[in-house]
């Protein structure tokens, strides 16, 4: 397999103006400066090789998008370096981006006022894309994403979902290598989800690589063979998803649902935690490697009375939310 | 590639069919105004020509002023404006295209689109109501592109003031209309304006955007003055686009360290 990214070592800083709060801090800033400097990525390094679907997850504001935005080009690091296809992507910006397709799912490269198709003419031109390549292309992505009946509509009079599928295509009209996609599915509804997802998998099957960003774990758990996970602009898991799930998996929720309100205070016992308690309704994680299930269900069978229950294995969202929160 | 920007520029803006209406009706309701107005002011004065103006050379004078105007109305500085506010320069960075080129051609885009549907109705409204004549030297034309070329690097500059301090732009491009206005002899002749004006607005680009083409029209340039004042465009071009090459670097250098 050829190595199709490689980010050594990448550091990125942004400086920011400290200020003071009130009128006495604003005119103080007027006359001196204190920067303060925020470490937006911390020593950053990531392999990809051609043909990998890569998920980029962590909380807002960890770092995801300065690391896309170096990837693109659009950002140069502080130290370290970020090559692709061979090239410094921020040194050659130019030459790379013909050979890459960006999505930032809260923005588009539409004309607001024109209808898609004129964007997309205009994306042939930038791009020299070659008249057949274009129309197959065309062709291809109106069947599989749906957009032959809003091709004509201006931009500005779409819906979130169809205008994300025009900017899906209209960056992938030149067989890019690489694409980036920068929160794709933020906002959709589940068709559009749908689509687009099948989409993907569809290009990935083809040997394009698709680096991914987003917050819907269901996008990771469809698409996404290997992650990784960035906080506090440090990298801190990178490996295939189901190695996240087999370290997390020693822990079970226990649902139970009790016929009178009891009090959730008295719910505690050795290698068990309390999650939620609603009066009769409580959510409790067990730790396996301390106790069993049974152990704690035969103990709580014995004090009240028991409606209904129900044993679970947490998903991935309740592990992710763990990781954000207490690290890996 | 760019001739598709212009292109889709030009359909960009029959996209406004209202606003055309509303601004072709303004900009002739400006022309009978200025017709009153020289009007007037050549029976007050009483005489013939006023410093070398008659009142016909006059009137075709501010015919043509009314299409070069279009220059002046761009909206670039709002564009690039929306453009560090929203984020969508960093879409445009990921393509393989120049952002000063980019906007060079959707002027020019919008350019033709304006005079082709709003110059050529004042032409005709001029040529039938003023008796306007043809232009005496056909190198009109090429000094009216050398002012085009003036004016986009000039609101190209103003427009960039955006990636340092982004929500001032309204004040900005206001003052960059008014004094392009008053300066180039784009309302009232160079020949008119006090001594001191005068040596004021040649050091200035204005007027090689606006008197000089509008000069050569109504004739009142020598063949060696003639020479000169395309000379003095040339050498604006030069510097404005050495300028504003200078001012995108820093932009764009200011852009990928500090993020978009």
């Amino acid at each position: 397999m050829t190595r199709i990214i490689e980010v050594k070592n990448l550091n990125k800083e942004f400086k920011s103006l400290k200020r003071e709060l009130g009128l006495k801090g604003y005119f103080k800033t007027l006359f001196s400066r204190d920067y303060e400097i925020k470490k937006a990525l911390n020593n950053v390094n990531l392999e990809v090789n051609e043909g990998e679907f890569l998920g980029i997850i962590g909380p807002n504001g960890a770092g995801k998008s300065t690391l896309i935005k170096i990837l693109t080009g659009i950002l140069t690091p502080t130290s370290g370096e970020a090559k692709a296809l061979g090239m410094i992507t921020y040194k050659q910006r130019q030459k790379y981006t013909k050979n890459i397709g960006v999505v930032f799912g809260q923005r588009t490269q539409l004309w607001w006022d024109l209808p898609a198709l004129d964007s997309f003419v205009l994306l042939k031109h930038i791009f020299k894309i070659p008249e057949e390549v274009y129309k197959e292309n065309l062709d291809k992505f109106s069947e599989i994403l749906g957009l032959d009946k809003y091709l004509s509509t201006p931009v500005r009079k779409l819906s979130l979902g169809e205008r994300m599928r025009c900017d899906l295509a209209a960056s992938l009209l030149h067989n890019p290598k690489i694409v980036y996609l920068d929160e794709p599915t933020i906002g959709l509804d589940v068709e559009a989800k749908y689509r687009i997802r099948e989409f993907l998998k569809e290009l990935n099957k083809k040997g394009v690589t698709i680096i991914l960003t987003t917050h819907d774990m269901g996008d990771i758990e469809e698409l996404c063979p290997r992650i990784i996970i960035i906080d506090k602009g440090k990298k801190i898991f990178d490996g295939p998803i189901e190695e996240i799930k087999k370290k997390f998996r020693k822990e079970r929720l226990l649902i139970i649902e009790f016929h009178d309100a009891i009090d959730s205070n008295e719910l505690k016992f050795d290698g068990s935690k309390l999650l939620e308690a609603k009066e009769n309704r409580v959510k409790i994680s067990i730790d396996t490697s301390k106790t069993t299930v049974s152990e704690i269900a035969k103990k709580i069978f014995m004090k009240y009375s028991v409606h209904d229950i129900l044993i679970e294995e947490p998903d991935i969202e309740e592990i992710i939310r763990e990781i954000y929160k207490k690290g890996i | 590639m760019y001739k598709e920007i212009a292109l889709t520029s030009f359909k960009e803006e029959i996209a406004y069919r209202v606003e055309f209406i509303v601004s072709l009706l303004g900009a002739i309701i400006q022309l009978v105004v200025f017709w009153f107005l020289w009007n007037a002011i050549f029976k007050a004065y009483g005489a013939e020509t006023l410093k070398g103006f008659t009142l016909p050379v006059m009137l075709t004078y501010v015919s043509i002023a009314a299409i070069l105007t279009f220059y002046n109305r761009s909206m670039i500085e709002y564009l690039i404006e929306e453009d560090v506010k929203t984020g969508f320069i960093s879409v445009i960075l990921t393509k393989p295209v120049s952002y000063p080129i980019f906007y060079l051609f959707r002027e020019i885009g919008r350019i033709s689109f304006l005079f082709l549907t709003r110059g050529l109705p004042i032409l005709l409204f001029a040529f039938f109501f003023f008796n306007i004549s043809a232009p005496s030297s056909p190198l009109f034309f090429l000094s009216m592109v050398l002012g085009f070329f003036i004016n986009y690097f000039l609101i190209f500059l103003t427009g960039i003031w955006s990636f340092w301090n982004s929500g001032s732009i309204w004040g900005i491009r206001y003052s960059r209309i008014v004094i392009s206005e008053a300066l180039s002899g784009l309302i009232i002749p160079i020949y008119l304006f006090p001594l001191w004006l005068k040596d004021i607005a040649y050091f200035l680009p204005f007027q090689a955007i606006y008197s000089t083409p509008l000069l050569i029209y109504v004739g009142k340039l020598s063949g060696i003055e003639t020479f000169n004042s395309i000379l003095i465009q040339l050498f604006w071009i030069a510097c404005l686009g050495a300028l504003t090459a200078f001012a995108w670097k820093r932009a764009e250098k200011k852009t990928v360290v500090q993020g978009g």
